[in-house]
Protein backbone atom coordinates (compact mmCIF):
# COMPACT_ATOMS: atom_id res chain seq x y z
CA UNK A 1 0.00 0.00 0.00
CA UNK A 2 3.07 2.17 1.13
CA UNK A 3 4.72 1.71 -1.90
CA UNK A 4 1.59 2.26 -4.30
CA UNK A 5 0.97 5.47 -3.07
CA UNK A 6 4.70 6.53 -3.30
CA UNK A 7 4.66 5.52 -6.96
CA UNK A 8 1.75 7.43 -7.44
CA UNK A 9 2.86 10.45 -5.53
CA UNK A 10 6.45 10.33 -7.73
CA UNK A 11 4.31 10.12 -10.74
CA UNK A 12 1.94 12.97 -9.65
CA UNK A 13 5.39 15.09 -8.91
CA UNK A 14 6.81 14.50 -12.25
CA UNK A 15 4.00 15.12 -14.09
CA UNK A 16 3.57 18.33 -12.16
CA UNK A 17 6.77 19.31 -12.67
CA UNK A 18 7.23 18.19 -16.31
CA UNK A 19 3.62 20.47 -17.03
CA UNK A 20 5.57 23.40 -15.50
CA UNK A 21 8.46 23.52 -16.86
CA UNK A 22 8.26 22.62 -20.27
CA UNK A 23 7.29 24.49 -24.05
CA UNK A 24 5.63 23.41 -26.95
CA UNK A 25 8.00 22.47 -29.72
CA UNK A 26 5.88 23.63 -32.52
CA UNK A 27 4.29 26.72 -31.16
CA UNK A 28 5.16 29.90 -33.59
CA UNK A 29 8.17 31.43 -32.51
CA UNK A 30 9.98 29.35 -30.01
CA UNK A 31 12.29 28.02 -32.39
CA UNK A 32 12.10 29.64 -35.28
CA UNK A 33 10.99 33.47 -35.97
CA UNK A 34 7.39 34.44 -37.12
CA UNK A 35 6.30 34.57 -40.84
CA UNK A 36 5.50 38.14 -41.91
CA UNK A 37 1.79 36.76 -42.05
CA UNK A 38 2.55 35.98 -38.08
CA UNK A 39 4.04 39.54 -37.55
CA UNK A 40 2.91 42.56 -38.73
CA UNK A 41 6.43 44.45 -37.96
CA UNK A 42 7.72 42.39 -40.97
CA UNK A 43 8.32 44.25 -44.41
CA UNK A 44 6.00 42.60 -46.21
CA UNK A 45 4.72 42.57 -50.11
CA UNK A 46 1.50 40.45 -51.18
CA UNK A 47 2.14 38.29 -54.50
CA UNK A 48 -0.50 36.37 -55.59
CA UNK A 49 -2.42 35.79 -52.65
CA UNK A 50 0.83 35.02 -50.55
CA UNK A 51 2.74 37.38 -48.33
CA UNK A 52 5.95 37.58 -49.01
CA UNK A 53 8.93 38.95 -46.70
CA UNK A 54 10.64 41.47 -48.70
CA UNK A 55 12.75 44.89 -49.16
CA UNK A 56 13.99 47.47 -52.06
CA UNK A 57 16.91 49.44 -51.56
CA UNK A 58 17.95 52.45 -54.02
CA UNK A 59 16.36 54.82 -56.26
CA UNK A 60 12.97 53.63 -57.64
CA UNK A 61 12.61 54.65 -61.17
CA UNK A 62 16.26 53.23 -61.55
CA UNK A 63 17.45 49.96 -63.13
CA UNK A 64 15.59 46.83 -61.06
CA UNK A 65 18.05 44.24 -59.20
CA UNK A 66 16.09 41.02 -57.98
CA UNK A 67 18.16 38.73 -55.70
CA UNK A 68 17.11 35.54 -55.53
CA UNK A 69 18.33 32.80 -52.70
CA UNK A 70 18.72 29.82 -53.10
CA UNK A 71 17.32 26.68 -51.27
CA UNK A 72 14.68 26.09 -52.28
CA UNK A 73 13.27 26.78 -48.54
CA UNK A 74 16.45 29.21 -47.75
CA UNK A 75 16.26 32.75 -47.47
CA UNK A 76 17.76 36.24 -48.35
CA UNK A 77 19.66 36.96 -45.47
CA UNK A 78 22.81 36.13 -46.60
CA UNK A 79 22.50 37.86 -49.86
CA UNK A 80 22.20 41.32 -47.62
CA UNK A 81 25.82 42.71 -49.04
CA UNK A 82 24.04 43.20 -52.79
CA UNK A 83 22.53 45.93 -50.92
CA UNK A 84 25.54 47.48 -51.38
CA UNK A 85 24.25 47.53 -55.55
CA UNK A 86 22.28 50.49 -54.18
CA UNK A 87 25.06 52.90 -54.00
CA UNK A 88 25.82 52.42 -57.26
CA UNK A 89 22.43 53.61 -58.57
CA UNK A 90 20.57 50.10 -58.92
CA UNK A 91 17.14 49.75 -57.08
CA UNK A 92 18.19 46.38 -55.64
CA UNK A 93 15.03 44.31 -54.12
CA UNK A 94 14.91 40.97 -51.70
CA UNK A 95 12.30 38.54 -51.72
CA UNK A 96 11.83 35.53 -49.90
CA UNK A 97 10.16 33.10 -51.84
CA UNK A 98 6.90 31.23 -50.57
CA UNK A 99 7.31 29.13 -47.59
CA UNK A 100 10.64 30.17 -47.49
CA UNK A 101 12.13 32.04 -45.13
CA UNK A 102 10.05 34.92 -43.29
CA UNK A 103 7.33 34.44 -45.80
CA UNK A 104 4.29 32.93 -45.24
CA UNK A 105 4.29 28.79 -45.44
CA UNK A 106 1.47 26.59 -46.91
CA UNK A 107 0.96 22.73 -46.83
CA UNK A 108 2.83 20.58 -49.05
CA UNK A 109 0.08 20.09 -50.92
CA UNK A 110 -0.42 23.20 -51.82
CA UNK A 111 2.75 22.66 -54.26
CA UNK A 112 2.66 19.11 -55.24
CA UNK A 113 -1.17 19.64 -56.08
CA UNK A 114 -0.09 22.29 -58.54
CA UNK A 115 2.44 19.07 -60.50
CA UNK A 116 4.79 20.62 -63.05
CA UNK A 117 2.75 23.99 -62.70
CA UNK A 118 4.70 24.33 -59.22
CA UNK A 119 7.32 25.62 -61.38
CA UNK A 120 5.50 28.47 -62.88
CA UNK A 121 3.86 29.31 -59.57
CA UNK A 122 7.74 30.37 -58.42
CA UNK A 123 7.99 32.27 -61.99
CA UNK A 124 4.59 33.85 -61.61
CA UNK A 125 5.47 34.79 -57.89
CA UNK A 126 9.25 36.11 -59.64
CA UNK A 127 7.18 38.06 -62.33
CA UNK A 128 4.83 39.28 -59.24
CA UNK A 129 7.53 41.05 -57.51
CA UNK A 130 8.89 42.58 -60.60
CA UNK A 131 5.44 43.99 -61.12
CA UNK A 132 4.76 44.95 -57.25
CA UNK A 133 8.10 47.36 -57.39
CA UNK A 134 7.98 48.35 -61.40
CA UNK A 135 7.28 52.24 -61.34
CA UNK A 136 7.15 51.87 -65.74
CA UNK A 137 6.90 49.60 -68.34
CA UNK A 138 11.04 50.95 -69.42
CA UNK A 139 12.32 49.99 -66.54
CA UNK A 140 14.95 47.89 -66.78
CA UNK A 141 15.29 44.05 -64.69
CA UNK A 142 18.12 42.74 -64.05
CA UNK A 143 18.18 38.78 -62.10
CA UNK A 144 20.94 37.90 -59.48
CA UNK A 145 20.31 34.41 -58.79
CA UNK A 146 22.55 32.36 -56.29
CA UNK A 147 22.30 28.19 -56.30
CA UNK A 148 18.64 27.52 -56.40
CA UNK A 149 17.95 31.43 -57.11
CA UNK A 150 20.05 30.70 -60.17
CA UNK A 151 18.04 28.32 -61.14
CA UNK A 152 14.79 30.08 -60.84
CA UNK A 153 16.76 33.11 -62.19
CA UNK A 154 17.43 30.59 -65.36
CA UNK A 155 13.89 29.11 -65.85
CA UNK A 156 12.60 32.15 -65.61
CA UNK A 157 14.61 33.56 -68.47
CA UNK A 158 13.69 31.02 -70.51
CA UNK A 159 9.92 31.13 -69.81
CA UNK A 160 9.95 35.33 -69.73
CA UNK A 161 12.71 36.41 -71.92
CA UNK A 162 11.29 39.42 -73.03
CA UNK A 163 11.11 40.35 -68.89
CA UNK A 164 14.81 40.17 -68.11
CA UNK A 165 17.73 42.71 -69.37
CA UNK A 166 20.55 41.23 -67.43
CA UNK A 167 21.32 37.43 -65.24
CA UNK A 168 23.75 36.67 -62.71
CA UNK A 169 23.65 33.03 -62.33
CA UNK A 170 25.68 32.22 -59.32
CA UNK A 171 26.59 28.24 -58.61
CA UNK A 172 22.73 26.90 -60.30
CA UNK A 173 23.39 23.19 -59.24
CA UNK A 174 21.60 22.23 -62.52
CA UNK A 175 19.55 23.26 -65.03
CA UNK A 176 17.94 19.73 -66.12
CA UNK A 177 16.71 17.42 -63.40
CA UNK A 178 19.84 14.82 -63.81
CA UNK A 179 22.36 17.28 -63.87
CA UNK A 180 20.71 18.64 -60.23
CA UNK A 181 20.63 15.07 -58.60
CA UNK A 182 23.87 14.64 -59.99
CA UNK A 183 24.53 18.22 -57.94
CA UNK A 184 22.70 16.96 -54.47
CA UNK A 185 24.42 13.34 -54.75
CA UNK A 186 27.81 15.34 -55.04
CA UNK A 187 27.78 18.15 -52.42
CA UNK A 188 26.10 15.47 -49.74
CA UNK A 189 28.63 12.60 -50.27
CA UNK A 190 30.05 12.70 -46.66
CA UNK A 191 32.18 10.30 -45.98
CA UNK A 192 30.26 7.38 -43.99
CA UNK A 193 32.82 8.00 -40.78
CA UNK A 194 32.47 11.73 -40.75
CA UNK A 195 30.66 13.95 -38.44
CA UNK A 196 28.51 15.79 -40.85
CA UNK A 197 26.79 12.59 -41.84
CA UNK A 198 26.14 11.54 -38.68
CA UNK A 199 25.01 14.94 -37.24
CA UNK A 200 22.92 14.56 -40.51
CA UNK A 201 21.41 11.68 -39.58
CA UNK A 202 21.47 11.10 -35.73
CA UNK A 203 18.87 14.10 -35.75
CA UNK A 204 16.12 11.95 -36.90
CA UNK A 205 15.48 9.88 -33.69
CA UNK A 206 15.30 13.34 -31.89
CA UNK A 207 12.68 15.42 -34.06
CA UNK A 208 10.38 14.59 -36.52
CA UNK A 209 7.21 16.24 -36.68
CA UNK A 210 4.01 16.42 -39.33
CA UNK A 211 4.12 16.68 -42.84
CA UNK A 212 3.22 20.35 -42.76
CA UNK A 213 4.50 20.67 -39.14
CA UNK A 214 6.57 24.41 -40.27
CA UNK A 215 7.53 25.05 -37.39
CA UNK A 216 9.33 22.28 -36.03
CA UNK A 217 10.60 20.64 -39.91
CA UNK A 218 11.56 23.98 -40.81
CA UNK A 219 14.02 24.17 -37.49
CA UNK A 220 15.13 20.49 -38.47
CA UNK A 221 16.59 21.74 -41.56
CA UNK A 222 18.03 24.67 -40.24
CA UNK A 223 20.03 22.14 -37.67
CA UNK A 224 20.62 20.05 -40.73
CA UNK A 225 21.91 22.60 -43.27
CA UNK A 226 24.63 24.33 -40.71
CA UNK A 227 27.25 23.61 -42.59
CA UNK A 228 28.86 21.57 -45.44
CA UNK A 229 32.39 20.54 -45.47
CA UNK A 230 32.20 19.82 -49.24
CA UNK A 231 30.76 23.06 -50.60
CA UNK A 232 32.50 24.75 -48.01
CA UNK A 233 29.01 26.88 -47.04
CA UNK A 234 28.54 27.55 -43.37
CA UNK A 235 25.34 29.14 -42.52
CA UNK A 236 26.71 30.06 -39.11
CA UNK A 237 27.69 34.12 -39.59
CA UNK A 238 23.97 34.15 -39.20
CA UNK A 239 23.33 33.29 -42.52
CA UNK A 240 19.51 32.62 -42.67
CA UNK A 241 16.51 34.23 -41.28
CA UNK A 242 14.55 31.00 -40.90
CA UNK A 243 14.50 27.92 -43.41
CA UNK A 244 11.28 26.58 -45.41
CA UNK A 245 11.21 22.91 -45.30
CA UNK A 246 7.77 21.94 -46.58
CA UNK A 247 8.75 24.31 -49.80
CA UNK A 248 11.68 22.08 -49.79
CA UNK A 249 10.13 19.10 -49.91
CA UNK A 250 7.30 20.10 -52.41
CA UNK A 251 9.45 21.46 -54.93
CA UNK A 252 11.71 18.03 -54.93
CA UNK A 253 8.84 15.79 -54.73
CA UNK A 254 7.97 17.47 -58.03
CA UNK A 255 11.45 17.93 -59.39
CA UNK A 256 11.55 13.92 -59.14
CA UNK A 257 8.11 13.32 -60.43
CA UNK A 258 8.11 15.66 -63.56
CA UNK A 259 12.20 15.34 -64.27
CA UNK A 260 12.04 19.38 -64.10
CA UNK A 261 13.44 20.98 -67.00
CA UNK A 262 14.97 24.70 -66.32
CA UNK A 263 16.25 25.11 -69.90
CA UNK A 264 12.92 25.17 -71.64
CA UNK A 265 13.16 28.72 -73.66
CA UNK A 266 16.48 29.54 -72.57
CA UNK A 267 17.48 29.41 -76.60
CA UNK A 268 15.26 32.31 -76.53
CA UNK A 269 17.17 34.70 -74.06
CA UNK A 270 20.03 35.60 -75.85
CA UNK A 271 21.20 38.17 -73.58
CA UNK A 272 25.08 37.47 -72.37
CA UNK A 273 24.99 35.50 -69.02
CA UNK A 274 27.43 35.81 -65.81
CA UNK A 275 28.03 32.63 -64.47
CA UNK A 276 29.63 32.49 -61.22
CA UNK A 277 31.71 29.53 -59.79
CA UNK A 278 33.81 29.46 -56.92
CA UNK A 279 37.05 27.99 -55.63
CA UNK A 280 36.45 26.03 -52.71
CA UNK A 281 33.13 24.36 -53.55
CA UNK A 282 34.19 20.98 -53.83
CA UNK A 283 30.87 20.04 -55.86
CA UNK A 284 31.64 22.78 -58.31
CA UNK A 285 34.89 22.49 -60.49
CA UNK A 286 35.34 24.43 -63.77
CA UNK A 287 34.26 21.18 -65.64
CA UNK A 288 31.05 21.41 -64.01
CA UNK A 289 30.70 25.13 -64.27
CA UNK A 290 31.43 24.66 -68.09
CA UNK A 291 28.91 21.92 -68.30
CA UNK A 292 25.60 23.85 -66.37
CA UNK A 293 26.54 27.22 -68.14
CA UNK A 294 26.01 25.40 -71.67
CA UNK A 295 22.18 25.73 -71.43
CA UNK A 296 22.50 29.49 -71.83
CA UNK A 297 23.52 30.79 -75.72
CA UNK A 298 25.79 33.20 -74.42
CA UNK A 299 27.35 32.71 -71.05
CA UNK A 300 30.90 33.85 -69.54
CA UNK A 301 32.24 32.25 -66.74
CA UNK A 302 33.82 34.15 -63.93
CA UNK A 303 35.81 32.03 -61.09
CA UNK A 304 35.51 32.83 -57.65
CA UNK A 305 38.91 32.48 -55.40
CA UNK A 306 39.11 31.72 -51.58
CA UNK A 307 35.01 31.72 -52.08
CA UNK A 308 32.96 28.73 -50.60
CA UNK A 309 29.00 27.84 -52.24
CA UNK A 310 27.31 31.14 -50.37
CA UNK A 311 30.83 33.02 -49.85
CA UNK A 312 30.54 34.23 -53.10
CA UNK A 313 28.00 36.51 -52.07
CA UNK A 314 27.93 36.05 -48.21
CA UNK A 315 31.18 36.28 -47.46
CA UNK A 316 31.56 40.30 -47.29
CA UNK A 317 35.50 40.82 -48.26
CA UNK A 318 34.64 38.41 -51.59
CA UNK A 319 32.00 40.72 -52.12
CA UNK A 320 33.56 44.15 -51.61
CA UNK A 321 36.64 42.66 -53.61
CA UNK A 322 35.87 40.11 -56.22
CA UNK A 323 31.80 39.69 -56.64
CA UNK A 324 30.99 43.05 -56.45
CA UNK A 325 33.75 44.82 -58.82
CA UNK A 326 32.76 42.05 -61.86
CA UNK A 327 28.79 42.24 -61.20
CA UNK A 328 28.70 46.12 -61.74
CA UNK A 329 31.19 45.40 -64.76
CA UNK A 330 29.04 43.04 -65.99
CA UNK A 331 25.70 45.27 -65.73
CA UNK A 332 27.61 48.46 -67.18
CA UNK A 333 28.02 46.53 -70.49
CA UNK A 334 24.78 45.13 -70.71
CA UNK B 1 42.64 7.41 -37.74
CA UNK B 2 40.66 8.54 -35.52
CA UNK B 3 39.75 7.10 -32.38
CA UNK B 4 36.37 5.90 -33.11
CA UNK B 5 37.63 4.12 -36.43
CA UNK B 6 39.99 2.64 -34.44
CA UNK B 7 37.37 1.15 -31.95
CA UNK B 8 35.38 0.02 -34.53
CA UNK B 9 38.12 -1.58 -36.81
CA UNK B 10 38.97 -3.16 -33.45
CA UNK B 11 35.18 -4.53 -33.05
CA UNK B 12 34.86 -5.90 -36.36
CA UNK B 13 38.19 -7.79 -35.57
CA UNK B 14 36.46 -9.37 -32.30
CA UNK B 15 33.71 -10.65 -34.52
CA UNK B 16 35.86 -11.60 -37.06
CA UNK B 17 38.24 -13.31 -34.77
CA UNK B 18 35.48 -14.68 -32.08
CA UNK B 19 33.04 -16.41 -34.87
CA UNK B 20 31.00 -17.26 -32.20
CA UNK B 21 28.65 -15.08 -30.61
CA UNK B 22 24.32 -11.94 -31.08
CA UNK B 23 20.95 -11.28 -29.95
CA UNK B 24 20.25 -13.07 -26.71
CA UNK B 25 19.28 -16.75 -27.78
CA UNK B 26 16.63 -17.90 -25.38
CA UNK B 27 17.63 -21.58 -25.88
CA UNK B 28 20.95 -20.92 -24.76
CA UNK B 29 19.57 -18.52 -21.47
CA UNK B 30 19.64 -20.33 -18.06
CA UNK B 31 20.43 -18.82 -14.88
CA UNK B 32 23.05 -20.67 -14.57
CA UNK B 33 24.84 -18.39 -16.94
CA UNK B 34 22.89 -15.31 -15.61
CA UNK B 35 25.80 -12.20 -17.08
CA UNK B 36 25.71 -11.24 -20.53
CA UNK B 37 28.13 -8.79 -22.64
CA UNK B 38 27.61 -7.72 -25.53
CA UNK B 39 28.75 -5.54 -28.56
CA UNK B 40 27.03 -3.94 -31.41
CA UNK B 41 28.17 -2.47 -34.92
CA UNK B 42 26.16 -1.01 -37.61
CA UNK B 43 23.68 1.71 -38.62
CA UNK B 44 21.12 3.02 -36.71
CA UNK B 45 20.22 6.55 -37.41
CA UNK B 46 24.34 6.96 -38.24
CA UNK B 47 26.71 4.37 -38.42
CA UNK B 48 27.26 3.16 -34.34
CA UNK B 49 28.89 0.78 -32.37
CA UNK B 50 27.53 -0.19 -28.48
CA UNK B 51 28.62 -1.68 -25.97
CA UNK B 52 26.59 -3.55 -23.09
CA UNK B 53 25.60 -5.83 -20.15
CA UNK B 54 23.03 -7.53 -18.54
CA UNK B 55 21.74 -10.00 -16.10
CA UNK B 56 19.51 -13.02 -16.58
CA UNK B 57 16.98 -13.90 -13.88
CA UNK B 58 12.99 -14.92 -13.37
CA UNK B 59 10.01 -12.35 -12.04
CA UNK B 60 7.11 -13.75 -11.46
CA UNK B 61 7.84 -17.31 -13.15
CA UNK B 62 9.09 -15.19 -16.37
CA UNK B 63 12.94 -15.45 -17.79
CA UNK B 64 13.63 -11.30 -17.61
CA UNK B 65 17.14 -10.18 -18.95
CA UNK B 66 17.75 -7.05 -17.25
CA UNK B 67 20.29 -4.98 -19.71
CA UNK B 68 21.98 -1.91 -20.31
CA UNK B 69 23.73 -0.36 -23.00
CA UNK B 70 25.73 2.40 -24.79
CA UNK B 71 25.26 3.60 -27.92
CA UNK B 72 28.47 5.99 -30.10
CA UNK B 73 27.72 7.38 -33.87
CA UNK B 74 31.18 7.88 -35.53
CA UNK B 75 32.40 10.88 -36.24
CA UNK B 76 35.29 13.60 -35.78
CA UNK B 77 33.87 14.81 -32.50
CA UNK B 78 33.48 11.52 -29.91
CA UNK B 79 30.91 11.94 -27.44
CA UNK B 80 29.13 14.24 -28.51
CA UNK B 81 26.10 12.43 -29.86
CA UNK B 82 25.23 9.20 -27.77
CA UNK B 83 22.31 6.54 -26.44
CA UNK B 84 21.97 4.82 -23.32
CA UNK B 85 19.37 2.36 -22.92
CA UNK B 86 18.05 0.54 -19.41
CA UNK B 87 15.56 -1.81 -19.50
CA UNK B 88 14.51 -5.55 -19.41
CA UNK B 89 14.01 -8.33 -22.36
CA UNK B 90 10.71 -10.32 -20.83
CA UNK B 91 10.07 -13.95 -22.12
CA UNK B 92 6.50 -14.27 -22.12
CA UNK B 93 5.56 -17.33 -23.95
CA UNK B 94 7.46 -20.54 -25.42
CA UNK B 95 6.23 -23.75 -27.05
CA UNK B 96 8.76 -26.18 -28.93
CA UNK B 97 11.43 -23.44 -29.85
CA UNK B 98 8.77 -20.73 -30.99
CA UNK B 99 9.47 -18.10 -28.26
CA UNK B 100 7.43 -14.57 -27.70
CA UNK B 101 9.49 -12.10 -25.78
CA UNK B 102 8.99 -8.28 -25.57
CA UNK B 103 11.61 -5.62 -24.81
CA UNK B 104 11.04 -2.04 -22.70
CA UNK B 105 13.70 0.20 -22.67
CA UNK B 106 14.09 3.56 -21.23
CA UNK B 107 16.18 5.75 -23.49
CA UNK B 108 18.64 8.64 -22.32
CA UNK B 109 20.41 10.60 -25.81
CA UNK B 110 21.90 13.21 -26.33
CA UNK B 111 23.16 15.24 -29.91
CA UNK B 112 25.32 18.47 -30.24
CA UNK B 113 26.02 20.60 -32.97
CA UNK B 114 27.50 24.03 -34.45
CA UNK B 115 23.35 25.16 -33.30
CA UNK B 116 22.57 23.02 -30.65
CA UNK B 117 23.05 20.67 -27.64
CA UNK B 118 19.76 18.39 -27.16
CA UNK B 119 19.29 15.92 -23.79
CA UNK B 120 16.13 13.46 -24.62
CA UNK B 121 13.98 11.02 -22.12
CA UNK B 122 12.59 8.64 -23.78
CA UNK B 123 11.14 5.06 -24.46
CA UNK B 124 11.91 1.83 -26.97
CA UNK B 125 9.14 -0.70 -26.62
CA UNK B 126 9.38 -3.66 -29.30
CA UNK B 127 8.07 -7.33 -29.56
CA UNK B 128 10.14 -10.27 -30.90
CA UNK B 129 8.24 -13.26 -32.55
CA UNK B 130 10.89 -15.98 -33.09
CA UNK B 131 11.86 -19.64 -33.22
CA UNK B 132 15.13 -20.26 -31.27
CA UNK B 133 17.13 -23.75 -31.65
CA UNK B 134 20.23 -24.71 -29.70
CA UNK B 135 22.84 -23.54 -32.17
CA UNK B 136 20.43 -21.15 -34.48
CA UNK B 137 17.29 -18.56 -33.91
CA UNK B 138 15.53 -16.84 -36.22
CA UNK B 139 13.50 -13.94 -35.59
CA UNK B 140 10.79 -10.85 -36.59
CA UNK B 141 10.71 -7.45 -34.22
CA UNK B 142 8.59 -4.92 -34.24
CA UNK B 143 9.20 -1.56 -32.23
CA UNK B 144 8.26 1.90 -31.31
CA UNK B 145 11.38 4.43 -30.34
CA UNK B 146 9.49 7.39 -28.78
CA UNK B 147 11.39 10.67 -27.85
CA UNK B 148 9.24 11.67 -24.93
CA UNK B 149 10.76 15.08 -23.68
CA UNK B 150 13.72 17.06 -25.30
CA UNK B 151 16.20 19.70 -23.70
CA UNK B 152 17.05 22.09 -26.07
CA UNK B 153 20.09 24.22 -24.86
CA UNK B 154 20.93 26.29 -28.03
CA UNK B 155 25.07 28.01 -29.19
CA UNK B 156 25.94 31.05 -29.20
CA UNK B 157 26.21 30.91 -32.82
CA UNK B 158 22.26 29.71 -33.37
CA UNK B 159 21.28 32.87 -30.76
CA UNK B 160 22.78 35.29 -32.51
CA UNK B 161 20.83 33.92 -36.15
CA UNK B 162 17.77 33.80 -33.57
CA UNK B 163 18.04 35.54 -30.32
CA UNK B 164 14.75 35.24 -29.42
CA UNK B 165 14.88 31.01 -29.21
CA UNK B 166 13.59 29.48 -26.22
CA UNK B 167 15.94 27.21 -24.74
CA UNK B 168 14.71 24.33 -22.02
CA UNK B 169 12.72 21.60 -22.02
CA UNK B 170 9.87 20.57 -24.99
CA UNK B 171 7.30 18.21 -24.53
CA UNK B 172 4.85 16.85 -25.55
CA UNK B 173 7.00 14.57 -27.56
CA UNK B 174 9.43 15.61 -30.41
CA UNK B 175 9.92 12.86 -32.60
CA UNK B 176 9.14 9.23 -32.92
CA UNK B 177 9.66 5.97 -35.23
CA UNK B 178 8.58 2.75 -35.48
CA UNK B 179 10.45 -0.17 -36.28
CA UNK B 180 10.54 -3.50 -37.98
CA UNK B 181 13.01 -5.98 -39.00
CA UNK B 182 14.19 -9.17 -39.26
CA UNK B 183 17.11 -11.02 -37.57
CA UNK B 184 19.02 -14.16 -37.23
CA UNK B 185 21.93 -16.04 -35.10
CA UNK B 186 23.89 -19.08 -34.48
CA UNK B 187 25.05 -20.04 -30.97
CA UNK B 188 28.19 -21.87 -29.69
CA UNK B 189 29.74 -22.41 -26.38
CA UNK B 190 27.59 -19.51 -25.38
CA UNK B 191 28.56 -16.95 -27.46
CA UNK B 192 26.07 -16.28 -30.13
CA UNK B 193 27.07 -14.05 -33.29
CA UNK B 194 24.05 -12.34 -35.11
CA UNK B 195 22.59 -9.92 -37.08
CA UNK B 196 19.47 -7.71 -37.36
CA UNK B 197 18.34 -5.72 -39.94
CA UNK B 198 15.03 -3.44 -40.80
CA UNK B 199 13.06 -0.37 -41.97
CA UNK B 200 12.42 2.60 -40.08
CA UNK B 201 9.39 5.15 -40.57
CA UNK B 202 8.69 7.77 -39.02
CA UNK B 203 5.56 8.14 -36.30
CA UNK B 204 3.55 9.77 -38.84
CA UNK B 205 3.85 7.13 -41.61
CA UNK B 206 4.40 9.70 -44.47
CA UNK B 207 8.34 9.50 -44.62
CA UNK B 208 11.20 7.61 -43.08
CA UNK B 209 14.21 9.23 -41.58
CA UNK B 210 17.23 10.02 -43.81
CA UNK B 211 18.80 6.50 -43.00
CA UNK B 212 15.29 4.86 -43.32
CA UNK B 213 16.44 1.11 -42.04
CA UNK B 214 18.75 -0.39 -39.34
CA UNK B 215 21.46 -3.15 -39.14
CA UNK B 216 23.81 -4.57 -37.30
CA UNK B 217 25.85 -7.20 -36.26
CA UNK B 218 25.71 -8.07 -32.78
CA UNK B 219 28.06 -10.26 -30.07
CA UNK B 220 27.16 -12.03 -27.40
CA UNK B 221 28.62 -13.35 -24.43
CA UNK B 222 26.98 -15.51 -21.33
CA UNK B 223 28.84 -16.41 -18.56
Amino acid sequence: MYSKMTLQGAFALITMLLSACTTIPDAPGNLVPLTADQDPSIPAIEVNGARLHSEAFGPEDSTMIICIHGGPGADYKYMLNCMSLAESGYRVIFYDQIGSGLSERFDKSYYTDKGADALTLMYDELAGVIEHYRTSPEQKVYLLGHSWGGMLAAGFAGYHPDMVQGLVACEPGGLIWEDIVTYVSTSRAFSLWSETLNDATYLDQFITGDENDHETLDYKLALLASENTITNEYNVDGGVWRSGAVVNAGLFEIGMEYEVDLTIGLENFTIPVLFMYSELNEAYPLSWAEHVSSAFVNASLFYVPNAGHSGIIQDPVIWNTITQPRILEYFQSL
Amino acid sequence: MSIQKYIASLFILLIVQQSHAQSINWNDADTSRPVLIFGKFGVEYGVCYSLGGGYLTQLLGFPILLNASISLPVGETPFDDKKTKLGATIKWYSYKGFTVSTDIHGVYRSYENTYVHLDNFGSDLSATVGYYASHWFFAGQVGFDKAIATKYEHTPVYQSIYPEVVNGWYEPASGGNFYYGLGAGATFYHYTIGMRAGKILNENFYAGPMLPFYGELQVHLLF
